[in-house]
């Protein structure tokens, strides 16, 4: 059974209206926004997807959705065969989900406080908690976890960010743009903890990212959203070609902004 | 793990968030020694022999308006320090986080309230202690089990009307009318700072028809005059009607409230 099917998932976002739109008609909603189309896609168990598309493409809508904490306009989203937005505390207990800005840490609290508060919502024990909270301290190179968060640089907390992902061991792991900030040693570092230790156990990654190269070297498929819909879904090797790969995404994207 | 023991890291979290601020505990009793030196003379000027409805009291303005500002500190903390801190929780992006997790939304309620009652309890206490040692108030004569049934059924009604409150704020932003309203009505009528028999005749009807004034009347009784649980009963069985009503309506609105959010893709805001 797939770990992921979304089968023709729609989100229609209502866009925040002025103050004078409000007062002549306080009962309409703002503009609709696409955010996705009728995507229909599915991951396998221990796969590694790649979303790429340009900005506003839809990748964050369609990784929240599946995190529970966007609900779809229409379709379905299955992890496991359970519907997400039916039983998502259910499915929260296996998901990761690591949001592209580094937030949702509190500032005045230092990183292993946020981790150790994050990890017994997950319903760690202390005792099992302290230990993964020191094993991912070590995997990720955090080496200021007694410093508080808004003394960190952009790159620890994108790690912060991961450790959180990967605190309760999911078997889901949903990575919206996670080397982001992160320098080319940090990024080397992340790309092997994916490749390596996350594909040996099993994990299925969906990971949202700009950077072709990034999803040349990690991805078993990679699908390319635009407009909220997916334009093509395949292998690295069958979506190249005989050109780049970044050529083809460009083709299916038309867009600037897409680092080869 | 079971949801209650969440609940400890959530005071636990809160702990570490306060005591980072080393100093606000020496700013709150200072601000506390103030507001009873200011009360204190203040209850000089009033004459007991023109002023009703100050019978727990015996007429003396002083210990009347300690247990009115220790009450209302109590419930203002049900009442807005959730509202104030799931909207910190939305701004900064910890209330997405917290959903994340396989955590009940009425766990994130809750546990965000702990923390803010305990404070409260020991800031209420605090206003005790200072009234009584630097002011010679004697409050030897409380009848604990009364004030405490009456203060944690109060608890339950302020934390529903926080609640509805916090779910206003996360819909609407910056407009907060529940706070505003409950607020204020509980100082204008519910006999806080003076009783209600000053007010007009309609606007003590009004007053006796929320749940603060005849709380506010049983506890005075209870810590004052040493009532107990059976004679401040009417109290306890008015502040239990409005508690059954609130609260499961204030979770059940929680939810809607959450929904919406997560249909609006605003659980949070950067």
């Amino acid at each position: 059974m797939p770990t992921i099917v979304l089968e023709q998932l729609t989100k229609v976002f209502h866009a925040a209206r002025s103050f004078g739109a409000w007062l002549r008609r306080p009962w309409q909603r703002g503009e609709p926004v696409l955010a996705l189309d009728e995507v229909s896609l599915t991951v396998e168990a221990g796969e590694l997807l790649c979303l790429m598309g340009s900005n506003g493409a839809g990748k964050t809508t369609l990784m929240k959705i599946l995190a529970g904490v966007v609900l779809p306009t229409s379709g379905r989203a299955l992890i496991d065969g359970y519907d997400v937005t039916r039983a998502s505390r259910l499915l929260r207990a296996h998901i990761g989900f690591a949001a592209a800005d580094p937030a949702g840490f509190y500032d005045r609290l230092t990183g292993r406080q946020n981790l150790a508060f994050f990890a017994s919502l997950h319903g760690l024990p202390g005792a099992q908690a302290r230990g993964r909270i020191d094993e991912l301290l070590s995997l990720l190179e955090l080496d200021m976890p007694d410093q508080f968060y808004q003394e960190y640089s952009s790159g620890t907390k994108q790690r912060l960010a991961l450790a959180r992902a990967l605190l309760h061991q999911p078997s889901l792991l949903l990575l919206d743009e996670p080397t982001r900030s992160l320098d080319p040693l940090q990024t080397e570092r992340v790309h092997a903890l994916l490749r390596g230790r996350l594909r040996r156990q099993g994990v299925t990654i969906v990971l949202a990212t700009h950077q072709v190269w990034e999803a040349e070297a990690l991805a078993d498929r990679v699908a390319v959203l635009h407009h909220g819909a997916i334009q093509a879904c395949g292998t690295p090797h069958e979506l190249k070609g005989r050109g780049t790969l970044a050529d083809a995404v460009k083709q299916w994207c038309s867009v600037e902004g897409m680092s080869a | 793990m079971p949801e209650w023991r969440k609940l400890l890291a959530f005071a636990a979290r809160d702990w570490h968030l306060r005591s980072s601020y080393h100093l606000s505990l020496l700013g709150t009793v200072g601000q506390m020694v103030f507001t009873l030196a200011m009360f204190f003379f203040i209850g000089r000027l009033v004459d007991p022999l023109r002023l009703q409805g100050m019978d727990a009291a015996a007429g003396d303005y002083f210990p009347f308006v300690v247990i009115g500002l220790v009450a209302a500190h109590y419930f203002t903390a049900a009442l807005s320090g959730l509202s104030g801190s799931l909207r910190d929780e939305q701004l900064q992006g910890t209330l997405e986080a917290m959903l994340v997790t396989p955590t009940h939304s009425a766990s994130i309620l809750i546990g965000g309230l702990i923390w803010e009652l305990l404070w409260a309890t020991l800031e209420a206490g605090l206003y005790l202690v200072l009234g009584a040692l630097l002011f010679g108030q004697d409050f030897s004569r409380i009848n604990v089990p009364a004030t405490m049934v009456l203060l944690a059924l109060s608890v339950v009604v302020f934390s529903s009307l926080g609640v509805l409150a916090a779910c206003g704020v996360l819909l609407f932003k910056e407009f907060d009318p529940v706070s505003w309203i409950a607020g204020g009505a509980m100082k204008l009528l519910g006999g806080v700072y003076f009783p209600i028999a000053l007010l007009p005749d309609g606007l003590q009807s009004l007053a006796r028809a929320l749940p603060m004034a005849p709380v506010l009347d049983g506890l005075r009784a209870a810590v004052l005059s040493g009532a107990t649980l059976h004679q401040v009963r009417g109290a306890c069985g008015a502040a239990a009607i409005f508690a059954a009503i609130l609260w499961p309506s204030s979770l059940a609105c929680f939810g809607w409230t959450i929904r919406r959010l997560k249909t609006a893709g605003a659980l949070s805001f950067r």
